[in-house]
């Protein structure tokens, strides 16, 4: 012992930490020492414990003369083993010292006498018999009947067990402990390590007893390491709560658990499978004996071991039942979840969901965001190429076909990756990626067949939509998890759902606003509650769906743990086979709508059909030219070069007519006589440089046909004036000024009868691209008019219109443009929209100052001369400096003025800030 | 020193039910008990000691002190101070010494050396012993703060010490508790089994499982011993750490 130092003064000092040490009461002991050891955390079971050093081969032979010690076998707490021989009697003998500070314990010496004696009754040849037993210098021993084998342990590890084999042993262990509990002897530590089984096969058990020898009665307290007083793994449940009380029942507990690691090489813990479903050649008729041997309450289990033995004969008697018929009975199981009712607690489910997330986190949150990111790469994939059109294109939009290939599968295995990591059952990724074998078909229909439905659903009227997502929640993982074909498991999921659908609604709206919550916080925490709602999710399925199953009902037996033995998850494929009808039926639709989808949109791109026969279809039959000079179609582009060499004179002057006669209801572009149906015009799919673009048509009306000119909307034409008939043969000034008068910005539409006979007028009309002109409804084919071409002078003419009674198939018309002046923007080569365009885009780039916005001005005066208005106003509209902007403003309406833009320059120099400038280019302007 | 066991607490854990001496004086409070005076009372007997020694250490001689610090017995047992001094009603130990600066700074008089409360002073402390205690106690260098906590901590020690001896000797096994008491201060893996297995004629065995119950039967009682002036006996262990860090700051 550490001896405190003694200096001369009084002063101590303890050795170990230096602080002074009193005198007094505390004699002796450093009080920063024992507090500090006081202050220590004890660790509950004596550590200091010391492993049990078994005597030296030469003490004990030393201890016992009348045996020719061969050697130490084994030691644990138990004690230490020596395989010896009785030279006397010829035979191998085991020699089993027990440890000696089990010796120390009170009562202990009885209870060794008393256990040694019932040991020696025991004369069973599956019971290791005792020869001899006592004491020696203080150590307590056995002698006891040597068996040249290996135990169960020894012989499970090595793989060597069968469940055949398992069930010719189960029966001696049974035999052996009905004799040993006729002789009122329980064994209380049941284990494999304790089974024996020697050269021949037999099984022999050894160290009954001992436990009892070991353990000592009243003690609670384990002052021993722990494997003296059984293994916990083996216990029965009142042998671990009232170790004092038990009865020959615990054994037949313990009997279980051996029985079952047997079977399935695993212990029953907590929630597991019969061995059955475990193992698969294991007879399911044993499931019942084995899980009645477990039963937590000894009432409940067999009362005697025989009984289990009885059962196991029987069993392994008669043959073996025929495999279990393969796949659910979706009916079966459909009747089985809906006859009862279901509490659905979102709080729980979603409490549940984050601990389980949060239990396991990187595995959830990896494997979830590796699904994630899988179907997106899965939807950019496919997305990329269907809908990739230039112009309009399919209306009805698509997930890519790649998506919806892997739609089921995917979130199908990670479901079920979900769900047995709520069982409790080892979960890898491998089986979240489950969906992607066995059940790959099924997953995908139900996905697709889902998907596409509920998209009808929405695209209708969206509330089937919203009704359809919540009924169908349930069916990817009833596909995936109880193994029943898509159709029935939509159905269920649905029946199921309707009981409480609001409630549902309700749930699925809160985990969709937990995931936002998520993508609120930072995104990334999207990562993390997705999961949470995932888990939350299929706990809810659980609740609802999981207990149940389509085959036959499940013993309710209990594990050790006093939990719900779970029934076999079934992976089994549909019955019947693959290729059932619903199935067919479902590839032959989901065939079909890929068909559609992927092909139809390529079609229609190539031939331009139009798919909708709502509206009476007009084609562009023809495009003729009255006037007689043969002008080529002027480009889309303003017509600059032609311009040139049409026009010489420097006033403004018509263009050559043309003519049209359409048949199509739709967009008209009436500088390039390109058409564009009326479904894209609608939609929206007009492009955006279709300035030039005006609605004609032709439409039915409830008694009366009537034509229209419909310039509004979608960046359509932007003057519209009716003028008189004859003012075709007008002057351009003329048209101009009656466009600036009106100053109307919507289409006209006509009747089809009197006054306001579309043929009775002149429309004047100016594209928001600035170019002019007049336009004319010339007839109606099918209905000839009697139009008297209006002499020249005559205001107006009246033509008579015949009694339409039946539609005209289309309309004709005829229009000219006001051809831009000569001179003003030919002058500069190269100038056009698109390089216009570029620079705009370069000058967007700079940063901020003087340079950009001289770029902007000299972009926006070139867009003037081009007649480009939207580009220059755009141009303006970027620019910084308010003086040099309101500079080009007035550069640039002068220059539109000229091109005989007048209302956009107008409207441009209104535009001005300053009212000075203002006022300056109006004036200019009304010159 | 009175040694008697006077714990009520249910120590495993501090359990709901624990009543230490302090939360039963807490809980009287001005309306006072009979329970809580006894409480208060067996609560001073046990640790005036490190009051004794603060007093001295903070300058006071020898007479000026006993007087002081009996003069302060008798005014807490009036129960006057248990109001006012809110923060350290955790503790007992920060109690006292607060209640304890109040007095020397309001109350005492100096010039005052009547023996208050009518003469009869409830606490029979031993002064002699206090003053032979603290004129070994070497350390000099400490400020009286720190003095008290650490003549606390002795205390508190002291008593487990004598509780525990006590016990053994009760049982018989008075004998091997000399022999063991000094392997409480010593780590897990420090303690020699062997000699003392060969010093006391036990096996290895029996030497552990003795010394180990001796060390948990001591962690007990210096818990619950702790507990006794603690408000929460959750605390203990944060207690435990500022008596630790008294004693091995030197």
């Amino acid at each position: 012992m550490n001896e405190p130092e003694v200096n001369q003064n009084m002063e101590q000092k303890c050795p170990k930490c230096g602080a002074p040490l009193p005198s007094g009461v505390l004699a002796g002991l450093c009080p920063a020492c024992l507090l500090k050891q006081g202050a220590a955390v004890d660790t509950g079971v004596a550590p200091e414990a010391a492993p049990f050093q078994p005597p030296s081969v030469e003490e004990v032979v030393r201890l016992f003369p009348q045996l020719e010690i061969l050697g130490l076998i084994g030691k644990g707490g138990m004690g230490a083993v020596y395989k010896a021989r009785q030279p006397g009697l010829d035979r191998l003998v085991a020699l089993k010292i027990l440890p000696p500070q089990t010796a120390a314990g009170p009562g202990f010496v009885e209870r060794f006498n008393r256990e040694a004696r019932a040991l020696a009754r025991l004369n069973h040849p599956n019971i290791v018999g005792v020869h001899e037993f006592g004491q020696v210098n203080g150590l307590y021993f056995f002698i006891m009947e040597y068996v040249d084998g290996l135990n169960l342990r020894e012989v499970e590890r090595a793989g060597k067990l069968s469940p055949h084999e398992a069930l010719q042993i189960v029966p001696q262990i049974c035999e052996a402990l009905q004799f040993a509990h006729d002789e009122g002897i329980v064994h209380r530590d049941i284990k494999p390590e304790n089974i024996l089984l020697d050269k021949k096969g037999r099984v022999k058990i050894a160290d009954f007893g001992i436990a009892k020898i070991l353990g000592g009665g009243s003690e609670p307290e384990l002052t021993q390491t722990q494997s003296v007083v059984g293994t916990p793994h083996y216990m029965a449940p009142e042998q671990m709560e009232k170790p004092t009380s038990v009865d020959h029942r615990a054994d037949i507990f313990s009997l279980g658990v051996v029985f079952y690691e047997m079977l399935t090489g695993e212990l029953p813990l907590g929630k597991f499978a019969p061995p059955s479903a475990r193992k698969v050649e294991v007879d399911v008729r044993l499931d019942d004996v084995v899980l009645r041997t477990l039963e937590r309450d000894p009432e409940l289990r067999y009362q005697h071991v025989s009984q289990v033995k009885s059962a196991v004969d029987t069993i392994v008697g008669t043959a073996a039942p025929p495999p279990r018929a393969p796949g659910v009975d979706a009916d079966a199981l459909a009747r089985a979840i809906l006859a009862k009712d279901y509490q659905l607690s979102i709080r729980s489910c979603v409490r549940r969901g984050w601990k389980l997330v949060t239990g396991e986190f990187w595995p959830f949150v990896g494997i979830t965001a590796l699904f994630m990111a899988l179907f997106g790469l899965a939807g950019s994939i496919g997305g990329s190429t269907v809908l990739h059109e230039s112009d309009g294109g399919s209306s009805v939009e698509v997930m890519s076909v790649v998506a919806m290939l892997v739609f089921g599968p995917l979130w199908g295995g990670l479901l079920v990756y979900y769900l047995k990591k709520i069982r409790r059952e080892p979960a890898t990724v491998e089986i979240a990626f489950s969906g992607f074998s066995p059940r790959f078909l099924h997953l995908f229909l139900v996905g697709f067949a889902a998907t596409l439905l509920i998209g009808i659903g929405f695209f209708c009227l969206v509330l089937p939509g919203i009704y359809l997502s919540v009924a169908w929640i349930f069916a990817l993982p009833i596909v995936a998890d109880k193994g029943i074909d898509f159709w029935s498991a939509m159905e269920l999921s649905r029946k199921v759902v309707n009981r409480h659908w609001f409630k549902l609604f309700g749930f699925l709206l809160m985990l969709w606003l937990l995931t936002f919550a998520g993508v609120l916080a930072l995104l990334v925490g999207a990562l993390v509650m997705f999961p949470v709602a995932l888990g939350a999710l299929m706990y809810a399925y659980e609740d609802i769906l999981g207990s149940a199953t389509g085959t036959a009902p499940a013993p309710a037996a209990t594990g050790p743990s006093g939990t719900i033995v779970m029934p076999p998850l079934s992976t089994q494929p549909v019955r019947g086979g693959m290729w059932t009808p619903t199935v067919k039926i479902g590839l032959g639709v989901a065939a079909v709508v890929l068909l559609v989808v992927i092909v139809v949109p390529v079609l229609r791109h190539h031939l331009q059909l139009n798919p909708t026969a709502a509206f009476r279809s007009m084609t562009v039959s023809q495009t003729t030219r009255v006037d007689p000079a043969p002008e080529p179609l002027p480009s889309p582009e303003p017509p600059t070069e032609t311009a040139l060499a049409a026009g010489t004179s420097a006033a403004p002057a018509f263009g050559p007519v043309l003519e049209l006669v359409l048949t199509n209801l739709g967009a008209v572009n009436l500088v390039s006589g390109a058409q564009k149906s009326l479904p894209a015009y609608l939609a929206g799919q007009v492009p955006a440089n279709g300035k030039d673009m005006a609605v004609v048509g032709w439409m039915e009306g409830a008694d009366m046909d009537f034509g229209y000119v419909d310039g509004c909307g979608y960046s359509m034409l932007s003057g519209w004036a009716h003028l008189a008939r004859d003012s075709w043969e007008g002057n351009p000034d003329t048209v101009t000024a009656a466009l600036q008068k009106t100053g109307q910005d919507v289409g006209t539409k006509f009747d089809g009868t009197g006054a306001d006979n579309p043929t009775n007028y002149t429309i004047g009309f100016q594209t928001r691209s600035g170019r002019v002109g007049l336009l004319q409804f010339v007839s109606f084919p099918g209905h000839e008019l009697n139009s008297v071409p209006p002499p020249s002078g005559a205001t107006s003419v009246t033509p008579t219109v015949p009694n339409v009674q039946d539609s005209p198939p289309g309309v004709r018309i005829r229009y000219k443009f006001i051809e831009p002046v000569a001179g003003s923007a030919a002058a500069v080569p190269g100038l056009t929209l698109a390089s216009l365009a570029e620079r705009m885009e370069a000058a967007e780039n700079m940063s901020f100052g003087d340079e950009r916005d001289q770029l902007l001005a000299a972009i926006a005066v070139d867009a003037g001369k081009l007649g480009e208005v939207e580009m220059a106003r755009s141009a303006l509209s970027k620019m910084n400096n308010s003086e040099q902007r309101d500079a080009a403003a007035h550069d640039t309406a002068m220059l539109l003025a000229k091109r005989g833009l007048r209302r956009p320059a107008i409207e441009m120099a209104k535009g001005i800030p300053d009212t000075n400038l203002r006022d300056q280019t109006l004036s200019e302007l009304a010159k | 020193m009175s040694t008697e066991p006077t714990q009520k607490t249910s120590h495993a854990g501090g359990g709901i039910f624990a009543t230490t001496h302090w939360t039963v004086v807490l809980a009287a409070g001005r309306g006072g008990s009979q329970q809580a005076e006894v409480a208060l009372e067996e609560l001073c007997r046990t640790y005036w000691y490190p009051l004794y020694a603060y007093v001295r250490r903070h300058g006071h001689a020898r007479e000026d002190a006993e007087d002081l610090t009996q003069g302060f017995f008798a005014r807490l047992l009036e129960k006057n101070y248990l109001e006012g001094v809110t923060s350290e009603r955790g503790k007992f130990r920060a109690f006292l010494l607060v209640a304890l600066k109040r007095f020397m700074a309001n109350e005492w008089d100096r010039a005052n050396r009547q023996k208050r409360g009518g003469g009869v002073v409830p606490l029979s402390l031993d002064w002699q012993d206090a003053e032979t205690r603290y004129q070994i106690n070497p350390a000099d260098h400490l400020s009286p703060d720190k003095l008290y906590d650490r003549a606390w901590a002795v205390v508190v020690l002291e008593r487990v010490i004598t509780r525990l001896r006590d016990e053994h000797s009760g049982d018989g096994k008075g004998e091997l508790y000399e022999q063991l008491k000094s392997f409480l201060m010593m780590g897990a893996s420090e303690i020699p089994y062997g000699r003392a297995a060969t010093d006391l004629k036990m096996t290895e065995g029996a030497v552990r499982v003795a010394v180990h119950r001796l060390r948990k039967r001591y962690r007990e009682m210096l818990r619950e011993e702790i507990a006794q002036t603690l408000a929460n006996p959750a605390s203990a262990d944060e207690e435990m750490q500022a008596l630790f860090s008294a004693l091995a700051g030197a």
